[in-house]
């Protein structure tokens, strides 16, 4: 005896395909959007409106408006915080792109184990802050440390080496280093951005009669600054909001020369419990990260070139 | 019938009420309701007995944050239980929770939220800036109701005074820190120097001479990687006993505002600092020694002596057993005029504002304190110093049972220093954090960076008094 099943018709939709497209991709999002709205967005106005208060948030909450922002600027110890986060982000972000792209260069070539090197150069971006800070306290230790000890066979006598995170001077060039050992993330992406090159540029370059500068610098510049473009604005912003390294390191010292302002931050809103005067900074550091996002965004219709765009 | 595939209608629809589910459930209101945020009632003046009528009690849960590690979680929950709970207080249930990491943000996180423990421990800064928020119970009425003034005399008074802050008792005291000259005598006995002198007849020149020979000896040995001395100068708790000794002050009395750091006593004693870790290198600098706490240096071999704490069966632990390091302990050396002085710390169990049991977090603060606690799980598990001035003897009976090569070190320097009482609570400004907020960096610069001398604390003790000017009292 055969069975016959009838297969179920599905109803028709009453939406069009597009319209279903769009519910379904909205919806795909919707654990990030409840996300940003339930955690991100709420606390972030709550922020704003806690800036413009004095409160421990426990005891009281007495509106000053806008008296933190105008304490803040009379504040030597947040201008102090907002010079080393701009000396370490102004340098840690070209270096970065310098290091990250050389590094991408190098590995573009055909050398003999090139995933292992891939692999040890992007290995340091995957380790966590925590681990980064304490592995760099060793390496910057100014007696045995690998760099001290490096500069040391380099003919450096010990008195004049830096002591590192234990100087002043030293200090924020410490950090630096550390930032520029991270670059692995950033090579990867230059590296993909190379590899996407089309090789009939490089073709073309060489009938005119480029050497490899020329190249370079009029194939290989151009052709990455969608990439260059990207770095450099996540590098920003995350140099901004360098905290983890200073406090597991430094904690901002010594005399605060590695002081950086979400450090400040922290230490005004969850050690001095001057939630409003900690908010009002994290306003401002979000408006100074906003500004130079704005700044170098709007530039790089001067420097970054699309294939295919045209300008208009 | 279900199909094997799913149709990207069903996925859409299923995804659709998960999502919804999820953001009903993040917005529904807790199962348990959470205590209001309001402040607890205040404590009774005449709390009642708790043995009057026991039984008769609605049952109460405390909960605990206990900052002991995991080792000795156990021994404290033991404790409770059998001594306070079974024994004296049926009706008080307490549940400890092993305090986590970052646990001073995460107790703050949770008085905003309204759900902080009922106790918890910590020392004089977290008190010093919880009390004047209000976020601490006074302990003061139920001292004064239920405790005898034998009983109080025999804490310390560095300790009890310490922790009457602004007014309110904070705390009570839980374990004592003392710092003391710890010493490595395998290093004396290699350079033939002699111990310091165990009845503490010594003062700071007779320390720098004996610092300047373990130096000089250890250098002409070829012994590169060794310092003499380490103070990590750095550290409020280790600089300012030194200017004490010195007959200089930090500040002009408890609660003051004027810093008294660029006076002649204070910039004697901040010279001879600077002069042992810079000028003469006896003591270590902190990037000689990767800036590790004294007993770290000690375990790693690089220091001869350092003014270190006082944990006899962990130090004991570290130095002897795991290390074979024969170590002692001694009085810091007098200062110019006779006056010896040492931080003693205000370590202590407290309890929240917003407990909704004053009178039970009352008894099991009290219980913690008290001689039965002290002696079972401070001094045999824990191995550190009681409050109980009647119980150091038997602390020291009790460590040297436990661990017999504590017999070579010289435990009766604590028992001597409480005797004598140069144990101190730190200096406290009107305005505390003001003032190390200017203090501490300069100490950095001073003792981590060397970029400046003493004279530098002329300029900061300016600064420090300006700071405090609207303070108020």
């Amino acid at each position: 005896m055969t069975e016959h099943v009838l297969e179920e018709v599905p109803k028709r939709s009453r939406l069009t395909p597009r319209a279903r497209d769009t519910i379904a991709g909205y919806l795909f999002i919707l654990p990030w959007l409840i996300h940003f709205f339930m955690l991100i967005l709420g606390a972030m106005l709550a922020s704003l409106v806690i800036s413009f208060a004095k409160t421990d948030l426990l005891t009281g909450f007495k509106w000053v408006g806008l008296q933190n922002y105008r304490d803040l600027f009379k504040d030597p110890l947040f201008v102090k915080s907002l010079r080393v986060t701009a000396i370490y982000t102004f340098t840690v972000v070209p270096l970065g792109v310098i290091v990250a792209l050389s590094i991408a260069l190098l590995l573009n070539q055909k050398v003999a184990f090139l995933g292992f090197w891939r692999l040890i150069y992007y290995l340091p971006s995957v380790v966590s802050g925590v681990a980064v800070a304490v592995l760099w306290t060793w390496v910057l230790n100014p007696r045995f440390g690998l760099l001290n000890v490096g500069l040391m066979r380099l003919g450096i006598p010990q008195e004049s080496l830096p002591r590192w995170i234990y100087s002043e001077k030293w200090a924020v060039p410490s950090f630096v280093l550390m930032g520029l050992w991270g670059a692995g993330g950033a090579m990867l992406l230059y590296l993909a951005g190379l590899q996407g090159i089309p090789t009939h540029l490089y073709e073309a370059a060489m009938i005119d009669g480029a050497n490899a500068w020329q190249k370079f610098w009029h194939v290989t510049i151009p052709m990455l600054t969608p990439t260059i473009f990207f770095n450099m604005l996540m590098s920003i912003i995350g140099s901004f909001q360098v905290f983890t390294q200073v406090y597991v390191m430094t904690a901002g010292g010594p005399n605060n020369a590695s002081l950086t302002i979400v450090l400040y931050l922290y230490q005004r809103g969850f050690i001095n419990l001057r939630f409003g005067y900690a908010s009002a900074i994290a306003w401002i550091l979000f408006f100074i990260i906003l500004f130079f996002t704005m700044l170098v965004i709007r530039s790089s219709t001067m420097w970054v070139y699309y294939e295919g765009e045209l300008k208009k | 019938m279900f199909s094997d595939k799913l149709s990207r209608r069903q996925f859409v629809s299923g995804v659709a009420v998960a999502a919804a589910g999820m953001a009903l459930a993040a917005c529904a209101p807790k199962a348990t309701p959470t205590p209001a945020a309001k402040p607890a009632q205040q404590p009774t003046a005449a709390p009642a007995q708790p043995t009057a009528a026991p039984a008769k009690k609605e049952q109460v849960t405390l909960r605990y944050m206990c900052r002991s590690g995991a080792d000795y979680l156990p021994a404290v929950s033991k404790n409770i239980d059998e001594d306070f709970t079974a024994a004296q207080f049926p009706y008080i249930k307490v549940e400890v929770e092993p305090a986590p990491d970052g646990w001073v943000e995460k107790l703050l996180a949770q008085m905003v939220a309204g759900t902080a423990v009922d106790v918890f421990e910590a020392w004089g800064n977290i008190f010093y800036n919880w009390t004047e928020r209000d976020l601490l119970l006074d302990l003061q009425p139920y001292v004064d109701a239920k405790m005898t003034d034998a009983e109080i005399s025999d804490y310390n008074e560095f300790q009890w005074e310490g922790l009457f802050m602004k007014g309110k008792r904070v705390g009570m005291p839980k374990y004592i820190n003392l710092m003391t000259l710890t010493i490595n005598k395998d290093y004396f006995d290699k350079y033939g120097v002699a111990y310091p002198p165990e009845n503490g007849e010594w003062n700071h020149d007779d320390y720098t001479n004996m610092l300047a020979t373990l130096t000089e000896k250890a250098r002409a040995k070829g012994d590169k990687n060794v310092w003499a001395g380490w103070l990590p100068g750095w550290s409020w708790d280790r600089f300012w006993n030194h200017i004490h000794m010195f007959e200089g002050k930090i500040v002009d009395q408890k609660y003051g505002k004027i810093c008294m750091m660029d006076q002649p006593e204070a910039q004697a004693a901040l010279k001879w600092m600077y002069d042992m870790e810079w000028t003469w290198n006896y003591h270590a600098q902190p990037s000689q020694v990767e800036n590790k706490w004294p007993g770290d240096t000690i375990a790693a071999g690089l220091i001869m002596t350092a003014e270190d704490g006082t944990y006899p069966i962990s130090r004991n632990k570290l130095f002897r057993l795991e290390k074979g390091i024969r170590w002692d302990m001694r009085h810091v050396p007098k200062g110019p005029t006779g006056k010896r002085s040492v931080l003693g710390t205000t370590d202590a169990f407290s309890g929240t504002k917003q407990t909704k049991h004053p009178d039970e977090t009352w008894e099991l603060l009290h219980f913690l304190s008290g001689p039965i606690h002290q002696e079972k799980v401070i001094v045999k598990s824990n191995g550190i110093i009681p409050v109980l001035k009647s119980l150091i003897k038997k602390f020291i009976q009790i460590v040297r049972e436990v661990e017999p090569t504590l017999n070579d070190v010289r435990l009766e320097t604590i028992d001597e220093i409480l005797a004598w009482g140069y144990a101190e609570d730190t200096p406290w400004f009107c305005n505390q954090v003001a003032a190390t907020d200017i203090i501490i960096p300069a100490l950095q610069k001073v003792f981590t960076d060397g970029g400046a001398d003493h004279t530098y604390f002329i300029e900061i003790a300016k600064q420090v008094t300006e700071s405090q000017k609207d303070c108020k009292a």
